[in-house]
């Protein structure tokens, strides 16, 4: 199944079934077609409110994660490593490619034992030129990936990947500065495991989270997600979307799942739903890669929107045969997929709409808004807008508290113009996923002003 | 909930009962909440059932929730906005049984039934938390006794108050935090703000314990963290904002939704109905020096009624945790402290009614210093807890092992034993203090009337409070009127829209046309008025607002059919009027 088409034939039908139903009553009787709407959004917010009420629950017990001791990283004989295999994407980056390869070869695990590979598109000369003249002389080889549409990170990765030996696989990001012995942490956490741990997603980072806002903002989003959200949800049996970075895989399961879907723009997050579909678990390694918070706006909403239409490509795929989907996650992960798949981006979405009617009731009075409100559904809403957005902030804060970054809490009081600016973000998206479902969406790397130094958390 | 989730349960395997008899799955507190329920259900059964003994608020909360589902206008907005909401919310599945048992509305049983529930609730987290602390079975079983069997605690378990209620509260607010405190998990902190946030929606003096909480939390951080001040008071300031979010959320959000509905933020303070509008009405408005000195005497010696020993209680306590340097301890302490002397301020300047019930948490603040002075140096650790052994290391320091009080083994038990004789003293003296004429004669006489074969008249007038409104109540029924054709204000005549059998014959305040219909009654179809006194609480009444003389003369818009004669004593004969039909 691939994200190549926004919606399948079934999909398309009831869609417009259930479109086309929804108007007629709104000729009809426009207010009982706006209750409907209404009820229906409350409905979902209502059960995304309480899913992440439980959700915030157990984020607040011991994670987790899985830690691996420097010493312990280290015990594994380099001849008794298995074979590693990095695979690093990059286009239009001639400018940071030299980093990057500084970055790489930073990575302690034997020479014999890593196959690196620079997945560059093979029209992009500049990058091509100047990542030949990083890699002269070092232990990286350079894959030119055959240009043409999809142009996507998934279609070179698959491309890499399908050439390499490696047992483990992992990837890293152009601007990464991943904890130089990730890889031997890894390899030592897969020994211990049993094979259906497929996956371990390593901590991403920000290194410029005092930059400005959007990066303290960013980083704290970030950290919560790391830190706390993402072990609870293992906790809670849900599939969880990886974090595009970092994560390292048995070649073997990659295999039985197919690779990386070239069409869909957040690969990563769809990877994730199929392991968890077939069977084999991902859990959290306490291994930080620093990676840069994008701190401009407008890049900032190109790569947010660009995730939210992934998540909901890569939900609407799983949907096609939603039957199939509940039976291989269980009803648990099911819900848990549909809460942090589905709902993130179309609440994004709602988000301002709702907000906008309750500015335009409580402070423009315009009581007609209350006839398509009726009391079963506005105490309903009332409640979980304000209890969902002080959730929304409060985990954060406590995120910050347990992991020791405090003075990201006052950037925190002004998070609602963060989702205002994810609100910008899934408007984009879903136009998007409409007009052009796989177009990928650069993200520019280097707009941090300066690097921080490689650090070994 | 999901939020309580997750915490140990006590060990089931210790239930013993009797004769050596052996009784799966009971465990210590399970059986002390069953134990207490019953005795609280009995006796509130005694107090509705037998002796007529209504507490006005109780009957009130059930009046409420039966506003907000079977009123003429059904709304939840109808749930009133003068005192804080939990109360009545937690009423409304009660009262949608009402079909099932029309007594849980008629008599108000349900109010009974749910502060039973809390109290026995409140009972079970106080046998918790002094087990947290470390007091032996019997240590702690004999304190909670102390606590359960107070004639005020039972009564309030039984008269269906919120006392019960932000009691629960507290009680979890404080067994939270000491769990934090001792093991610093974020959860404990969590869980704890979460319970402050309920304790302010059940009782606005859960304010006081927030302030305490504030100041506890930033203190603890503060002092136990490293690094710069600077850093150190950063993470101060985040467990602060922690501690207390929920709480103002819930303070905000409260405000925000009486504002939206009255356009008042606070108005259990500015509203016609609200504190300062009930006092001035009973002539308490501004108290001068002279009688704020008299109320800080009555205040001291409720105090003492209610717990002869506290003083003390708070001063061995306080002597042993800074003998063993357990500051931890004290801090649980302060909070019930901050809301008695919150309480006794607001008493002694006037800004609450003079009333006993308002010094109830005297009563877990003396139960738990007792339990500090009788708690071990070294807590005993209790198996699938998961306190730990150097979270004790910290709280305790080096110092922990040697401090306190230490007496002999037979020393120990006699200091136990005094203790608890000193505590159990609580309990005649608060029975008398409950019946004395002079420490709170409103809920003395009925009292009284119950427990007597042979009343003084003032005994059973008091006895006889709002029979007269049932009476009135079936009455009107007994008229087999249309929808909405009886115009009430159901500040003060709540009994009886709550009795009838058909509530919705009833145009009351909380109806969103009631503004229309109080201008024009006969226009809307309004055939009747009940009207009581203009004077006292009653010149709070709505329809006497607007047609002040309509008690005395009808006003010019209608003709007395009938006066109910109050044979209780609130002296509120209600007149009905009939209203000249619109032509």
């Amino acid at each position: 199944m691939s994200g190549g088409r926004f919606l399948d034939d079934r999909q398309r039908g009831i869609l417009l079934a259930i479109a086309g139903t929804w108007i007629l009553t709104l000729v009809v009787n426009p207010v009982i077609a706006i209750i409907m709407f209404n009820a229906l959004i409350t409905v979902i917010y209502v059960a995304v409110l309480l899913y992440n009420v439980v959700w915030f629950r157990h984020s607040l017990d011991a994670p987790e994660i899985l830690r691996v001791s420097d010493s312990e990283a280290k015990t594994i004989p380099d001849d008794e490593l298995p074979k590693y295999t990095v695979l690093v994407c990059a286009y239009r980056e001639e400018n940071v490619i030299a980093d990057t390869v500084l970055m790489l070869e930073l990575l302690d695990y034997p020479k014999e034992k890593l196959e690196i590979k620079l997945l560059l598109e093979s029209d992009d000369f500049a990058t091509i030129l100047a990542a030949k003249k990083a890699c002269a002389g070092k232990h990286i080889e350079i894959t030119r990936v055959p240009a043409g549409e999809p142009r996507t990170k998934p279609k070179a990765l698959n491309c890499g990947w399908r050439t390499s030996s490696g047992e483990l696989v992992t990837v890293f990001d152009v601007e990464d500065l991943p904890d130089p012995l990730q890889l031997r942490r890894a390899a030592f956490a897969f020994q211990r495991q049993d094979p259906t741990v497929a996956c371990l997603q390593a901590r991403l980072h920000y290194h410029n989270a005092s930059q400005n806002i959007i990066t303290s903002w960013f980083a704290a989003e970030y950290a919560t997600w790391f830190s706390t959200m993402l072990p609870a949800l293992i906790k809670l049996q849900s599939p969880i979307p990886l974090g595009g970075t970092s994560m390292h895989l048995r070649a073997s399961a990659l295999r039985t799942v197919g690779g990386w879907d070239p069409y869909n723009v957040t690969e990563d997050a769809d990877l994730g739903i199929r392991l968890h579909r077939h069977g084999f678990r991902t859990l959290i390694l306490d291994s930080v890669t620093f990676e840069e918070a994008n701190s401009d706006f407008v890049n900032w909403v190109k790569q947010r929107s660009r995730w939210y239409k992934g998540y909901l490509q890569t939900w609407l795929v799983h949907m096609r045969r939603p039957l199939d989907t509940w039976r291989q996650l269980g009803a648990l992960g099911f819900v848990g997929f549909c809460v942090v798949l589905g709902a993130t981006p179309l609440l994004a979405l709602l988000n301002p709409f709702c907000w906008l009617l309750v500015f335009l009731w409580f402070v423009g009075r315009f009581t007609q808004i209350e006839v398509v409100f009726p009391g079963w559904i506005f105490y309903p809403a009332m409640l979980s807008m304000f209890l969902g957005n002080f959730l929304a902030i409060y985990r954060n804060v406590v995120a910050m508290r347990t992991g020791g970054r405090p003075q990201l809490i006052p950037a925190l009081m002004l998070y609602p113009i963060y989702w205002l600016m994810m609100s910008v973000a899934a408007v984009r998206a879903i136009t998007q996923l409409v007009i052009a479902p796989s177009f990928w969406d650069k993200t520019v790397h280097g707009l941090d002003r300066r690097r921080a130094p490689v650090s070994s958390v | 909930m999901a939020l309580a989730s997750g915490f140990p349960l006590a060990k089931r395997s210790e239930a013993v009962v009797g004769l050596g008899l052996r009784l799966p799955n009971l465990s210590e507190t399970r059986v002390a909440f069953g134990l207490c329920l019953s005795v609280y259900v009995v006796v509130a059964a005694v107090l509705v059932f037998i002796g007529n003994v209504p507490a006005n608020d109780g009957v009130a909360r059930v009046a409420t929730a039966n506003r907000i589902l079977f009123s003429r206008d059904p709304h939840l907005a109808a749930i009133g906005f003068v005192w804080s909401p939990l109360p009545n919310l937690v009423l409304l599945p009660f009262v949608a049984l009402k079909f099932l048992w029309p007594a849980l509305v008629r008599q108000a049983f349900a109010g009974n039934l749910v502060s039973a529930l809390f109290m026995a609730g409140a009972v079970v987290q106080l046998l918790r938390f002094l087990q947290d602390i470390g007091l032996t079975r019997g240590r702690r079983l004999a304190l909670a006794a102390c606590f359960a069997l107070h004639p005020m605690i039972v009564l309030y378990a039984a008269n269906s108050m919120s006392e019960a209620q932000f009691l629960f509260f507290l009680l979890l607010v404080v067994r939270h935090l000491g769990r934090w405190l001792r093991e610093r998990r974020m959860a404990s902190l969590v869980v704890m703000s979460m319970y402050l946030a309920l304790a302010y929606l059940t009782r606005y003096e859960a304010t006081a314990a927030a302030a305490a909480v504030l100041g506890i939390v930033g203190l603890a951080t503060y002092l136990d963290s490293q690094g710069a001040p600077r850093s150190r008071l950063a993470l101060a300031a985040s467990d602060c904002v922690i501690a207390v979010a929920p709480f103002a959320l819930a303070f905000v959000l409260w405000a925000l939704v009486s504002f939206v509905i009255t356009g008042s933020a606070f108005p259990q303070l500015s509203s016609a109905y609200g504190n300062a509008a009930q006092l001035h009405s009973l002539g308490l408005g501004h108290p001068t020096l002279a009688r704020e000195f008299d109320g800080a005497v009555t205040g001291v010696r409720w105090m003492l009624a209610l717990e002869p020993f506290l003083p003390l209680v708070v001063v061995v306590g306080a002597i042993q945790s800074l003998l063993r340097r357990d500051m931890n301890s004290l801090a649980l302490a302060a909070i019930f402290a901050a809301v008695v002397t919150f309480m006794f301020w607001a008493h002694t300047t006037g800004a609450i009614l003079p009333n006993l019930r308002y010094f109830i948490v005297v009563i877990p603040f003396a139960v738990v210093m007792a339990a500090i002075a009788l708690s071990p140096t070294q807590p005993r650790l209790r198996a699938g807890s998961r306190v730990r052994e150097d979270a004790y290391a910290s709280v305790n320091g080096s110092r922990g092992s040697s401090g306190g009080i230490r007496f002999r083994p037979v020393g120990q038990i006699a200091f136990a034993v005094g203790c608890v004789l000193l505590m159990m003293t609580a309990i005649p003296a608060a029975g008398n203090a409950l019946l004395s004429n002079s420490t709170d004669p409103n809920d003395a006489y009925p009292i009284q009337a119950l427990l007597t074969r042979t009343p003084t008249s003032q005994q059973e007038m008091a006895s006889k409070r709002y029979l007269m409104e049932r009476s009135d109540s079936s009455y009107i029924d007994s008229l087999h009127l249309p929808r909405g054709s009886v115009l009430i204000d159901d500040f003060i005549g709540f009994v009886i829209v709550m009795t009838s059998n058909h509530p919705d014959q009833y145009v009351a305040p909380s109806d969103r046309d009631f503004k229309p219909v109080l201008l024009a009654p006969a226009e809307f179809g309004v055939l009747y008025i009940l009207v009581p006194p203009n004077s006292g609480l009653g010149s709070l009444d709505a329809i006497n607002r607007q047609y002040p003389t309509l008690y005395d003369d009808g006003a010019g818009i209608g003709t007395l059919v009938r006066q109910f004669h109050d044979e209780g004593d609130t002296y509120t004969d209600w007149r009905l009027y009939r209203i000249a039909p619109q032509h």
